[in-house]
């Protein structure tokens, strides 16, 4: 264990590997904050250079660009309320009603402390227990990844209580945007209505631009002809809170880590449905749970810590068994074994090093994110200074380049109109927009798991007996969703009780 | 505790409006096939059908119920301007790979007078250079999109 951690702190201090390292902050950070580009275009850019390098520099920047280009989103979440990355969508709720209130700083500084802290907890468990995990996370067959996802699509009643009614139906209008295109299972076709380039469904990025971006200088234009003026955004910099602020956040910060791990383990999920369960979950178990949506910090912890969380739980079944949990890890993977390195139950023993050098890289590349965020902020925080006319036309001008750079397609482009109209159209309507991208994301994995399930079980309801995991998520969703009334029989029973008592 | 506010006209013309546009669009996507549900794990239609008519159920509920939630949140302006901005950043998406990322994104400056009343054209045409040189260096340049300049 000595000899494999010095071997790759060897690896790690060399001139290419430190370079390569901070290349790879640098670059990730610029590109997570560039709207509709992500960790998949920044590591999928990077392995062709990968290809001329030594093991530790590819495997650095690699790391180094997974990382930190999943943080960057949060910072034009925070700004310009658009998701640098689809992960960062949940980040815009809260992060960006507190840079309008003068505490775009402070934001930053939160989002940019909790990723760090939420990728160094997620790496501690990559450490520790990644074989157990992989082996575990093996157990969960059709069923199970089917119950995970209803689950989570039943937190969309825990974050938009308020406007359960909205809500539910913006869920669902994602879950059929997603189902645009050829059938998982069977193959047919359904909602292309005779277009083929609709046959291969609606991409996230154009979908995620749109709603947000396009539809928020829509918005913005029409608050200016209403004569709505926002007050001017302040707080250049990066302030980070007080120990008091940090002491009462570190169960939310460890617990959304966790989620954020967990769920990267799972197949499928990825860091976007991680953010939003976590900020469902810290919705949900907050004291004061109508402060979010409207600036409250703790929002912005839960997502970020959850997001950049995902990257150290996604490592655990692609190093332990060779499985990769989502495309990045994918690509990941063959950078990998294009550099000889072959992921899967052996490479703990055969390339402890390797291992090693991975859980290292991505602790500097944690570091280097906290660096960033303390060197960028100030340049990043200028965006405000900019005029609102010029920054809006600049918003339109990036997020369009980046939606059409994700595949080169002029087809993408016509997505993101069409996304940005009904954006438009549900916002102006009160129709909140975080059920539709929670529908989106995990429509299909519930879709294709459900087909699965009753192929393999024939809908036979004996096996919930059977496999005790799915039971216990099942359990768990009849307890998300009767959670309001259930704690008001409880309160209604113990307020008897003391009652009673008192008399 | 949350009062149960009055339906507005609004409501009830979004709650049909909504409940209307997924039946249509479950009928004209060819989801409403009854012969395919029958076996659900190898039907196309049967999992968004579902969706949509879950949909349709709570766009009656937004119209004809009297659920609080539902009328909660508050009103975003909608006027001519925010439609007219949204037709041209339309108008620019499209045409962007036809026309090229200089004149498009000239001609997008041109709508800053008309949309934002913004008039001091000095900032407009030096920060037009500024974004114009950093999107070719960044899409272009450094990551060789195929985008004509």
């Amino acid at each position: 264990m000595l000899h494999e951690f010095l071997a790759a702190g060897a690896m790690l201090i060399q001139p290419a590997t430190v370079v390569a390292l901070l290349v790879g902050i640098v670059l990730g950070t610029i590109i997570g904050v560039l709207p509709g580009l992500g960790p998949s275009i920044a590591v999928s850019l990077a392995v062709p250079f990968t290809l001329n390098m030594g093991i530790g520099p590819s495997i650095a920047l690699l790391m180094a660009l997974y990382c930190t280009s999943i943080y960057g989103g949060a910072i034009t979440a925070i700004l310009v309320n658009v998701p640098g990355t689809p992960a960062s969508a949940a980040t815009c709720f809260d992060g960006h009603p507190m840079a309008r209130r003068g505490e775009a700083n402070v934001a930053i500084a939160i989002a940019t402390f909790a990723s760090a802290i939420g990728g160094w907890l997620s790496l501690v468990i990559l450490a520790l227990i990644a074989p157990f995990l992989a082996r575990f996370a093996l157990r969960f067959g059709p069923l199970e990844m089917c119950c995970v996802g209803i689950f989570a699509l039943c937190c969309i009643a825990v974050i938009e209580r308020r406007t359960l009614t909205r809500a539910v139906a913006a869920g669902l209008i994602g879950i059929t945007i997603a189902a645009v295109g050829q059938d998982p299972v069977s193959g047919g076709m359904r909602l292309t209505f005779g277009y083929f380039p609709l046959s291969a469904g609606i991409p996230l990025v154009p979908l995620l631009i749109g709603l947000f971006a396009f539809s928020e200088v829509m918005i913005r234009v029409g608050e200016i002809a209403a004569g709505m003026q926002r007050p001017a955004m302040t707080g250049v910099g990066f302030r980070l809170p007080n120990f008091a602020f940090w002491k009462n956040a570190a169960p939310l910060v460890a617990k959304s880590s966790i989620i954020g791990t967990a769920i990267g383990i799972l197949p499928g999920s990825g860091p976007t449905a991680a953010s939003f369960i976590s900020y469902a979950e810290a919705k949900r178990s907050a004291k004061d749970p109508a402060s979010f949506g409207k600036g409250n910090p703790h929002g912005v912890i839960a997502s970020e810590a959850a997001n950049n969380a995902v990257t150290g739980g996604a490592l655990v079944p692609t190093l332990s068994i060779g499985i990769p949990g989502d495309p990045i890890t994918a690509i990941m993977l063959a950078a990998l074994v294009l550099q000889g390195v072959i992921p899967g139950p052996k490479l703990y023993v055969e390339h402890g090093d390797i291992v090693m050098l991975i859980l290292m890289s991505l602790f500097v590349a944690n570091a280097g994110i906290m660096v960033m965020g303390a060197l960028g902020a100030p340049l990043w925080t200028r965006i405000l200074k900019i005029p609102e006319p010029l920054l809006m036309v600049g918003v339109t001008i990036v997020a369009t380049l980046g939606t059409f750079a994700t595949d080169n397609s002029a087809f993408d482009l016509i997505i993101m109109v069409f996304a940005g109209f009904l954006g438009w159209g549900l916002r102006a309507l009160r129709f909140p927009l975080a059920p539709l991208i929670i529908g989106y994301v995990l429509g299909p994995m519930v879709e294709v798991n459900l087909k699965q399930a009753l192929i393999v079980y024939g809908g036979d309801p004996y096996v919930f007996i059977e496999r005790p995991i799915a039971t216990v998520l099942l359990l768990m969703t009849l307890a998300v969703l009767f959670y309001p009334w259930l704690n008001g029989l409880a309160k209604r029973c113990f307020g008897k009780a003391e009652v009673r008592e008192a008399k | 505790m949350t009062q149960a506010r009055p339906h507005s006209r609004r409501d009830f013309g979004t709650g049909i409006g909504l409940a209307v546009l997924a039946l249509v669009i479950a009928a004209a996507g060819g989801l409403i096939a009854p012969a395919s549900w029958l076996d659900p794990a190898q039907s196309p239609s049967i999992y968004p059908c579902a969706a949509l008519l879950g949909v349709a159920v709570c766009g009656l509920i937004i119209a004809f119920g009297k659920s609080a939630q539902s009328d909660a949140g508050e009103s975003l302006p909608v006027n001519r301007r925010s439609i007219g901005m949204g037709l041209i950043m339309a108008a620019y998406a499209i045409l962007l790979p036809f026309l090229g990322l200089i004149v498009s994104t000239l001609a997008l400056h041109l709508a800053l007078p008309t949309v934002f009343r913004y008039r001091r054209w000095g900032a407009a045409v030096a920060f037009a250079v500024i974004i114009i040189g950093l999107s070719w260096l960044v899409f272009i340049k450094v990551m060789g999109i195929p985008l004509k300049l």
